[in-house]
């Protein structure tokens, strides 16, 4: 049974390939090349006629057969060009990694740094952002990050933190001597309601910005530390306390 | 019908190109290449059908695919070649056209090559070393 089934499929094979032998014979332009296209129609027909002997010579011949037209297709001299665009493809391959290694380092890297601030500063973290850069040999920088620190109103209502209300002594005698120096300059004496403005007004504020200064210096003096970074890329935001009121 | 058509463009055009030729015969030679590629572009789609016919043919007989797609890119060639030497012929330039020719016939055996390679390696096998 074997036997017929593989008879009758080589039968048809060679059937079918003289049929479209004829068909291609007949759909070519001219003589001239007639020759030519009966040469290869008659070496296909060769080859299904032998196909039986070259599957019993050598196991799959055909597919070596596809390979060698593929191969044709395909002609040497293209081979700079596939070298070329093999390369590229490779370089945009690598590019992709990169990126993708660059995005992992950034979300790891910011993670560790909200942790690390909360830690020391006992303090919320809103954000941390971390933006990398490529040096011209290829290699990931950190350019610059930026962390963007719980307001300090939030906090308060929160858990009451040590630091910062260390920080607000300090800042009180920085204004005051600003405040002093300022109105005597300009001649006069401060009027009493002026001073009362002033004094209710201004310096809580400023108070609170130098706060958020000196916070800001220490978390990024503690980040740019522990992470090995440059103190000036570090940049601390405290969300504006106007906006806030 | 569309036979009709093909064979009226194809009058009108020669009766123009003999009256422009007196005249100009670079213009001549110019529509003459343009009605040409016209009607070969309008009906080089309509190979699809035959070529459809052919791949069901070698998809049921079980041949392999490649031996269909060589045979048709041999088509393709010689249909390619044979078109661009005649327009080139027309412009008289015989020895362009018929270096063209010899470009699609490198081609067409260039494509035979695989195939011979294997004919003959199995023919070597055959005979005992």
């Amino acid at each position: 049974m074997g036997l017929m089934e593989g008879l009758s499929h080589w039968l048809r094979q060679i059937i079918a390939v003289v049929l479209l032998a004829v068909l291609i014979d007949l759909l070519l332009p001219n003589r001239t090349m007639q020759r030519y296209v009966r040469l290869v129609a008659g070496l296909f027909i060769l080859m299904t006629l032998a196909t039986p002997v070259m599957n019993w010579m050598k196991g799959d011949f055909t597919a070596k057969l596809a390979e060698g037209l593929d191969a044709v297709e395909r002609s040497p001299g293209d081979a700079d060009a596939q070298l070329a665009m093999i390369e590229e493809q490779g370089a945009k391959l690598r590019e992709k990694h990169g990126a993708e290694a660059a995005e992992l380092v950034a979300v790891k890297l910011e993670t560790a740094i909200r942790s690390e601030v909360q830690q020391s500063e006992q303090r919320g973290v809103r954000d941390v952002d971390v933006a990398l850069g490529q040096g011209e040999d290829g290699s990931v920088t950190v350019t610059k990050v930026v962390v963007t620190l719980e307001s300090e109103r939030d906090e308060r209502s929160g858990s009451n933190s040590t630091p910062v209300s260390e920080v607000e002594s300090v800042a009180d005698i920085d204004i005051r001597i600003e405040l002093d120096g300022w109105p005597s300059e300009s001649a006069a004496t401060p009027s009493p309601e002026q001073d009362l403005a002033q004094d209710s007004g201004q310096p809580a504020m400023a108070q609170e910005e130098d706060a958020d200064r000196d916070t800001r210096l220490r978390v990024s003096a503690l980040v740019a530390s522990r992470f090995g970074l440059q103190a000036d890329i570090v940049e601390v935001k405290v969300p504006a306390m106007i906006s806030e009121k | 019908m569309d036979i009709l058509q093909i064979v009226g463009i194809g009058f009108l055009a020669t009766v123009l190109i003999l009256v422009i030729r007196e005249q100009k015969p670079m213009f001549a030679y110019l529509l003459a290449a343009f009605v040409g590629v016209a009607i070969f572009l309008a009906f080089v789609g309509k190979i699809d059908d035959v070529i459809s016919v052919l791949e069901e043919l070698a998809d049921r007989s079980g041949i392999p695919a490649v031996y269909l797609k060589t045979m048709l890119k041999i088509i393709g060639i010689a249909y390619i070649a044979e078109f661009g030497a005649q327009i080139v012929r027309d412009a008289g330039l015989e020895s362009i056209a018929s270096k063209i020719e010899f470009a699609g016939k490198m081609l067409i055996l260039v494509m035979a090559v695989p195939i011979i390679s294997v004919i003959v390696e199995t023919v070597l096998n055959l005979l005992p070393a």
